[in-house]
């Protein structure tokens, strides 16, 4: 490069914008020509000079700057404060509105079962899991009431029904809410079928129950936990069974516990 | 480690730039009375875009992209519709080619330091005799230090201009700077 072509780079140079080889070329002729690098120390010199006169604020401009600054960040800090208010007040109303109508749909939705019918559903539970076993494993309703005999203080009988679409398991003795129960379990066409017999005088123990019975001759109750409860008071003993099957059906059953009782 | 909130990162990114930031708006705007205003509105302009910014990207080259195009609409408020672009002569790239007072220049570079240390408002004010994309990428360039990429970048432009506008803004101060030396008598004392 000569002198010329050097010169015609002067900013680019002093702006470090050059190429890598261009710089280089430069360089070396600056290093042999004594014109040029006096010229290129001059023009940093001029420039070096003129940024710090143009850099350079008065004191009362910084005041007036850091007034300016303040003002902006307690800008952004509103903005940011009102960004987050907007944002609350966009989502809280309608979680809150969610919250409040689905707590007031559960309790509206909520089964309120019969206490009688929970207990004996407990307990059904626990036979289907194989969890309660019968005592005594019989077809025979006689079996059953020999296997009884003496052990209640009431009077047992067995609903009639049809032998064609129930089956007598077995039986055993067990406690609802710390009543004595006669419990019989059947099969009612494939389906487990608990059927709980016990002395009025006990229905005292399940309050809701005993209300519902005073009006009603039969009670029901159902989906509780996928199954369906029937009751019915009769000849000093309150009988109730609860199954997967359907409440018409569990409904005749228990008529016929009714129509046996008479 | 704590996390920071976007409020937080933003002006720990925005502290290094702030006096920048007041500098160029101050020699940029056209009415002194706007420079509150708009670099209220850029810098909260770049608030409000922060999530844009690449975590890790120039900051320097990205808030000055918001406070340029803020100025530019302060600007237009006033009639003063320049844009940073200006058609000249790109071919003319160094100093001594559009420069028309040479040989005063040359008297000045003999001892530079002689007219520097007599210097006073007067050359301050010649900024602003550049035109207003000039005066922009002289500022960038060499107050705020941003590199001819970065300056096409926050103006908009292309890289060969920001080149030539330079060039341009270079000679202009330097043919201020003659005229100043003349003013005071500089070449002249120097006569003597």
């Amino acid at each position: 490069m000569n002198c010329n072509e050097v010169r015609q780079f002067i900013n680019l140079f002093l702006d470090s914008e050059l190429d890598a080889r261009s710089t280089l070329e430069v360089s070396e002729h600056l290093s042999a020509c004594e014109s040029c690098s006096r010229r290129f120390t001059q023009e940093r010199k001029i420039e070096g000079a003129l940024t710090s006169i143009f850099s350079q604020e008065a004191p009362s401009t910084e005041d007036e700057e850091e007034r300016v600054w303040k003002s902006i960040f307690s800008r952004i800090r509103m903005y940011e404060k009102r960004r987050n208010r907007g944002l609350y007040m966009k989502y809280s109303i309608p979680i809150a509105v969610g919250i409040s109508a689905f707590v007031l749909i559960t309790i509206f939705n909520y089964p309120r079962h019969i206490d009688l019918a929970l207990e004996a559903n407990r307990c059904h539970t626990e036979y289907v899991e194989n969890e309660l076993s019968p005592n005594i494993e019989t077809f025979s309703e006689e079996a059953v009431l020999g296997y009884f005999s003496g052990k209640l203080d009431f009077n047992l009988c067995l609903p009639k029904i049809s032998r064609k679409e129930i089956k007598l398991v077995g039986a055993r003795s067990c406690y609802l809410k710390k009543v004595h129960v006669a419990y019989l379990m059947y099969n009612y066409s494939g389906v487990p079928l608990s059927l709980f017999i016990f002395r009025d005088e006990d229905l005292k123990k399940f309050p809701s129950a005993e209300k519902e019975l005073k009006t009603h001759k039969i009670i029901e109750d159902k989906g509780i936990r996928g199954n369906n409860f029937v009751a019915v008071k009769t000849n000093g003993a309150v009988a109730c069974a609860v199954s997967e099957v359907d409440l018409p059906s569990l409904k005749r059953i228990i008529k016929g516990f009714e129509e046996r009782g008479k | 480690m704590a996390r920071h909130s976007k409020e937080t990162t933003f002006l720990e990114l925005l502290e290094p730039h702030r006096r920048s930031l007041y500098r160029f708006c101050r020699n940029i705007i056209w009415d002194k009375n706007d420079v509150e205003d708009a670099l209220q509105t850029a810098i909260l302009s770049a608030y409000k875009s922060f999530d844009t910014f690449q975590k890790g990207g120039n900051f320097k080259a990205w808030i000055f992209k918001f406070l340029v195009n803020t100025i530019y609409n302060f600007n237009k408020k006033h009639g003063r519709e320049d844009t940073f672009e200006t058609r000249l002569d790109c071919d003319e790239l160094g100093i001594l080619e559009v420069f028309e007072k040479e040989s005063m220049y040359q008297e000045i570079l003999k001892d530079p330091d002689r007219l520097l240390e007599k210097v006073d408002e007067r050359v301050k004010r010649s900024l602003f005799r550049l035109s207003l994309s000039e005066r922009a990428v002289f500022l960038l360039r060499s107050i705020e230090g941003l590199s001819y990429k970065e300056i096409a970048e926050v103006l908009q432009i292309p890289v060969g201009t920001v080149m030539s506008q330079l060039s341009r803004a270079r000679a202009r101060l330097r043919e201020f700077l003659c005229d100043y030396a003349k003013e005071i008598g500089f070449f002249a004392d120097r006569n003597d």
